[in-house]
């Protein structure tokens, strides 16, 4: 009795705030924070595309009042920027490679094995890192693969070493492999659950072994999978500034780190804009590409599928 | 062609299925039918190689197949949720098997083509899964199954979510499609009509072992134990005792009513006078008559207790007083002058010495 006296007295609340009159315009009222979120960004792009647009006078250290495309001349000029930006779109491109790969069976056994306990112990690995920072799991690696680190220590036992581990391209892009492997799982592993066991059974049967099966079927249904965690792991990996920091040492700078260093570092903030704006349309640009030749219709915006 | 010889198979401690064997001649359609649990789709799964068996070996064409992974035995499958690729066309699909087992791509083509007159989808060929109907759905499904011209097709109850009608039309049209290609069929299913309709012989299954193997109508008037009597048709079971035996004419007493009864299996010792036995009485076999006395074998009045029209039959629960307080379920298909008697009407039942199966406890 008193539950129902409760939900009637909060309808009569809502009948007031929300008229029935009003109820057409409830989807899109929904809509608004995420559009408001959208709206922020934009802004804030927007300001930054205007500071690009400045030059700073090195002498007052105030910004110009002209419009001038000098930020951007300056950067194209510096060969240090290609070689950050070319280092940072080969590096998340052997990233996202490097990731799917080892995602994908990780995913596909997760969500195929009979066993529970391998379940659990899989799903518990995978969401394990996500509570220890990535900055910790960067200095992590750095214990253990440093000059004095642990493997090193096991091969000076050996009577080995000491290898260099750290302060490479190498060890960056394994640090960023281990930080966005769950990333990647964790989107491939709903797009295997869609495939129905049957299905693998049914291809066995019609006289493919697992290899084809696996090429002819479960590769090409677990696509929006894929695509999504190529995207992701693909912008994520191109946008890091811990991994570079740490595990590079400052000696393998991807493009946030020259935008971290324009702004702190030499306080120019036109320049910083203008590096960072380059960084957005590259990877507007390449997502657009991944999804263009990956096929947009597999993240599930076609009508077709049911 | 298929022979499955003193199979099994457990699962850590549970067995699912116990010492089964039987064979299919080359071109029979056989059924298997049993509730869920029985064991029937693990037997199925066994040989199409997905399950390895825990006892026994199975035979195509006389050779053991065990060691033999399911891509390379010869069979084609319409699974429970028809398995068809999503990704692929309905032509795509078809063309599946051929293309994995090899088959010369010059005739690719041709073969497909032939499939879809057969099954009867032409103009279809393009379509995407998706854009299909649930009836189009099974026919590409049947057709990618038949295609590479199997040894053995397995049917793993890819009827049983249609709805009533199409499912009918499709148990009709698979079984034509399997005549006139004379492919050797087993079908797993857990509808007695479909089990019926479709088969040479049925074999039923239940608690993972073979209850019975004959002919479906050998199946329907002689079950060969209370089980197959229950699961097929609408039954009555009367506890009973045997009243008397002179040679093969046996008399039993159910309640304070006597009738001449036959034994379920001919080759089984009468049971001695005063047995308790099980009395097995089909729905249909039970005569209905209001007024006159019922023309049968037996017969005792009773009263209607509970009327259901369902349209081509009418089944109606009669308690008979010398029966005892068990309700006698009647099935009446020829509603005399559309007579629905209502629950109260007084009524003779009767019954045949014939419809009247005994079987021994």
């Amino acid at each position: 009795m008193g539950a129902s006296v409760m939900l009637e007295a909060l309808e009569g609340i809502r009948a007031t705030l929300w008229p029935r009159a009003f109820k057409r315009f409830t989807g899109a009222m929904l809509l608004l924070p995420a559009v408001a979120l959208v709206l922020v960004l934009v802004a804030g792009l927007a300001w930054m595309g205007d500071a690009s647009l400045h030059l700073l006078d090195t002498e007052t250290f105030e910004t110009g009042a002209d419009y001038t495309a000098a930020n951007y001349r300056q950067m194209g000029g510096q060969a240090t920027y290609w070689i950050v930006l070319g280092r940072s779109i080969l590096g998340a491109a052997i990233v996202t490679l490097v990731t799917l790969v080892l995602a994908f069976p990780y995913a596909y056994v997760m969500v195929r094995t009979g066993s529970a306990w391998t379940r659990k112990i899989l799903l518990v690995s995978l969401f394990l890192p996500f509570f220890i920072g990535q900055v910790v799991r960067a200095y992590g690696w750095l214990i253990i693969l440093g000059k004095e680190g642990l493997l090193n220590s096991l091969f000076g036992i050996l009577g080995l070493g000491p290898f260099k581990m750290i302060y490479n391209y190498p060890s960056v892009l394994f640090g960023l492999v281990q930080y966005l492997l769950p990333f990647a799982v964790l989107l491939i592993a709903p797009a295997v659950t869609a495939i129905d066991e049957e299905i693998e059974l049914a291809s066995e049967s019609l006289g493919a072994h697992w290899l084809r099966t696996f090429r002819h079927v479960t590769l090409p249904m677990a696509k929006p999978g894929l695509v999504a965690a190529a995207l992701v792991v693909f912008t994520l990996a191109l946008t890091d500034y811990a991994m570079p920091v740490i595990l590079g040492g400052g000696t393998n700078d991807f493009i946030a780190n020259a935008v971290y260093d324009a702004f702190f570092r030499i306080s120019d903030s036109g320049l910083g804009s203008a590096v960072a704006i380059v960084l957005v349309l590259i990877a507007t640009l390449l997502a657009a590409v991944i999804l263009t030749v990956l096929g947009s219709g597999t993240l599930g915006f076609s009508a077709e599928r049911r | 062609m298929v022979a499955v010889e003193g199979v099994g198979k457990s699962f850590g401690g549970t067995t699912a299925v116990t010492d089964v064997t039987f064979s299919v001649p080359r071109g029979r359609f056989l059924t298997i039918l049993g509730p869920s649990g029985s064991g029937k789709t693990t037997l199925l799964r066994m040989i199409a190689g997905f399950i390895e068996p825990s006892q026994g070996e199975i035979y195509i064409h006389g050779k053991p197949v065990s060691a033999v992974p399911p891509h390379r035995r010869a069979i084609g499958m319409v699974f429970q949720r028809l398995a068809l690729f999503p990704h692929l066309t309905a032509w795509d699909n078809v063309a599946y098997p051929l293309r994995m087992r090899g088959f010369d791509a010059a005739e690719i083509p041709d073969r497909v083509a032939a499939m879809f007159g057969i099954v009867q989808l032409k103009g279809f060929e393009q379509r995407r899964i998706q854009q299909l109907s649930g009836g189009q759905q099974q026919r590409v499904a049947i057709a990618r199954a038949l295609v590479f011209e199997p040894d053995l097709v397995l049917l793993d109850e890819p009827l049983a979510a249609l709805d009533r009608k199409l499912r009918e039309e499709m148990q009709l049209e698979f079984r034509r499609i399997q005549q006139e290609l004379g492919v050797t069929t087993i079908n797993v299913t857990h509808d007695q009509r479909e089990a019926l309709v479709m088969s040479d012989e049925v074999m039923v299954m239940d608690g993972g072992r073979v209850q019975q193997l004959a002919p479906p109508a050998e199946t329907y008037r002689n079950p060969a134990n209370a089980f197959v009597a229950t699961f097929i048709g609408v039954t009555n079971f009367l506890p009973a005792h045997v009243a008397s035996r002179t040679g093969s004419a046996l008399r039993v007493r159910i309640g304070d009513l006597e009738s001449p009864a036959r034994l379920a299996d001919p080759q089984l010792p009468t049971p001695p006078h005063g047995a308790a036995v099980d009395c097995a009485l089909r729905a249909e076999h039970v005569w209905l008559r209001s007024g006159a006395p019922a023309d049968a074998d037996c017969s005792s009045s009773g009263r209607v207790m509970q009327c259901i029209f369902e349209g081509d039959r009418i089944v109606y629960e009669v308690a008979v007083a010398a029966l005892g307080p068990a309700l006698i379920r009647v099935i009446d298909r020829t509603p005399e002058a559309h007579l629905l008697l209502a629950p109260g009407a007084p009524v003779e039942v009767g019954w045949n010495a014939r419809d009247l199966i005994v079987f021994p406890r």
